[in-house]
């Protein structure tokens, strides 16, 4: 059931609030054992602050959308009084006394939160493999990976545990979970959702958004945490006038055939309701993810040398990472901002022929968990580097990514696609995606999970 | 063959307390990264600054 589904019976009184929260406490209680997609569930809050979103609409107070629906955060945003561990040890005890802003923007719209979700450590890795509080598993393989660092989140939406996850994205940290668990991740533009309360990895990459499973849900979740309107699309029965770039270079080279099916079924799903589909040349990616690398290792250096000393609070992927950061110099990281603001403009160019990209998400399925190697075209590389390959860039360039699901790849497991757009672009990209998403209604499906 | 004794050199300059263990283990990636970095820095021009603060809504 999608947020919007579970609003509608809200409204005709046909469940309640706290009908739906005590269904998503059943399963957390009955699938976390297996997934290990929660770190900390709020039931006696959830319950209480159900009950109180179910009194207000019985007295006629209905404050939007989100109004009494079951959520969950990504356990790297404050909540006053609930611990947020951020996945380390380091923060194992800690309780904010405050809330993070997207809280208080998702409280003021009702929502009732179950919990926290299970992250990579710190945000800082794409397996969700945490050593400290154990691996996060995917919902359609328990052996494999959910993608992270928000495989928490993308967990419980797919295993019907919330109906919406926050997530952050620093390099693709919301997008590549959507992809590897099958449902949809809103990667927003850089700088349009408040960071305020969300532990920092890179401070001029990180964005924040919703995973859930369907964009629509996306949408109106993102204008409950954000100053944008009249974002959700409406019925899309026509894409005329719609003009899609493919890119030409960069995002096919090292994919699975799947992927790049899924990606070719989408764009012509698109042709046939209207939208014109041309090829588009843009700069490297593959020297813009250069650039991203080293932001980000220097950037997330500094948001955590107060503990650098505190060696044994790591897990040792993080630890090699944050080392690494250390010695990255000043003058190169402020050369990597020079020419991050150069390549930008250069891809900027692109909007110029087209309104949005249709990209490969993750270039395969979920690997196994522990897997450090995946081979695309008999060729094995490393798993990190492959995953966030089509991702990290679109970081640096702070342009708003959807998520989609574009089917399943062998051993049949998820697969997605990005939608691109241009800086604020979200309404076109979530239209689009909303279209897609309606017309191909055969490539959402829920996982067996007993 | 990697720089492991220009990382140490680096690393013991700024008190890291890496161990000898790791910097071989990260020598290779940073000796990657840099080898793919630095050659795009010579692309840079004096006007390329970092003058205004990232805003994507700017550009382009």
């Amino acid at each position: 059931m999608t947020i919007q589904q579970a609003g509608a019976a809200l409204r005709s009184r046909k469940t309640t609030s706290l009908e739906l929260t005590l269904g998503c406490l059943e399963r957390i209680d009955r699938l976390n054992p297996k997934l290990n997609a929660f770190i900390s569930v709020t039931r006696t809050a959830a319950e209480k602050r159900a009950s109180e979103m179910d009194a207000e609409l019985t007295h006629g107070i209905d404050r939007g959308p989100l109004h009494g629906i079951p959520i969950a955060y990504k356990d790297l945003v404050f909540t006053k009084g609930v611990r947020t561990t951020a996945g380390s040890k380091l923060y194992s005890d800690f309780v904010p006394d405050h809330d993070a802003r997207i809280v208080e923007q998702l409280n003021a719209a009702g929502a009732v939160s179950v919990g926290k979700t299970g992250l990579h450590e710190l945000a800082y890795g794409i397996t969700s493999n945490n050593p400290h509080f154990g691996p996060v598993r995917n919902p359609w393989d328990p052996e494999a990976i959910p993608g992270g660092s928000s495989g928490g989140s993308a967990a419980a939406v797919v295993a019907g545990m919330a109906f919406m996850a926050i997530g952050t994205d620093t390099g693709g940290s919301i997008r590549i979970p959507a992809a590897f668990c099958g449902c949809v991740g809103l990667k927003p533009t850089y700088g349009r959702v408040s960071k305020q309360g969300v532990f920092p990895l890179g401070f001029t990459l990180d964005h924040i958004g919703p995973l859930a499973m369907s964009v629509r849900d996306c949408a109106l979740t993102f204008e409950a945490i954000s100053s944008a309107r009249g974002v959700v699309p409406g019925a899309v029965t026509s894409l005329k006038g719609t003009r899609i770039g493919i890119p030409e270079n960069g995002f096919f080279d090292r994919v699975w055939p799947e992927v790049k099916g899924g990606v070719n079924m989408l764009a012509r799903k698109a042709e046939s309701m209207g939208a014109t589909v041309t090829a588009v040349k843009l700069p490297d990616l593959d020297e813009l993810n250069v650039v991203a690398r080293l932001l980000l290792l220097a950037e997330a250096t500094a948001a955590h040398s107060s503990n650098l000393a505190k060696r044994d609070m790591f897990g040792t992927d993080v630890l090699a990472l944050l080392d690494q950061g250390r010695l990255i110099s000043a003058a190169d990281y402020v050369n990597a901002q020079r020419l991050r603001k150069k390549m930008t403009v250069a891809f900027n160019a692109v909007w110029k022929q087209v309104d949005c990209l249709i990209v490969p998400g993750t270039p395969t399925a979920a690997p196994k968990i522990g897997q450090d190697q995946i081979e695309i075209g008999g060729v094995a590389d490393d798993v990190r580097l492959v995953t966030t390959r089509l991702m990290r860039g679109i970081n640096a360039l702070g342009w708003p990514a959807l998520s989609l699901p574009s089917g399943f790849a062998r051993h049949r497991l998820p697969i997605g696609v990005q939608i691109l757009g241009k800086a604020n672009g979200e309404k076109t990209i979530l239209e689009i995606g909303a279209a897609l998403e309606d017309a191909t209604p055969e490539v959402r499906k829920a996982p067996s999970l007993a | 063959m990697t720089r492991m004794a220009d990382w140490k050199k680096i690393s013991d300059g700024l008190h890291t307390g890496i161990s000898d263990s790791q910097l071989a283990a990260i020598s290779p990636t940073l000796d990657g990264l840099e080898k793919l970095f630095h050659p795009l820095t010579l692309t840079l021009n004096p006007e390329d600054d970092t003058a205004t603060p990232f805003a994507p809504e700017l550009e382009g």
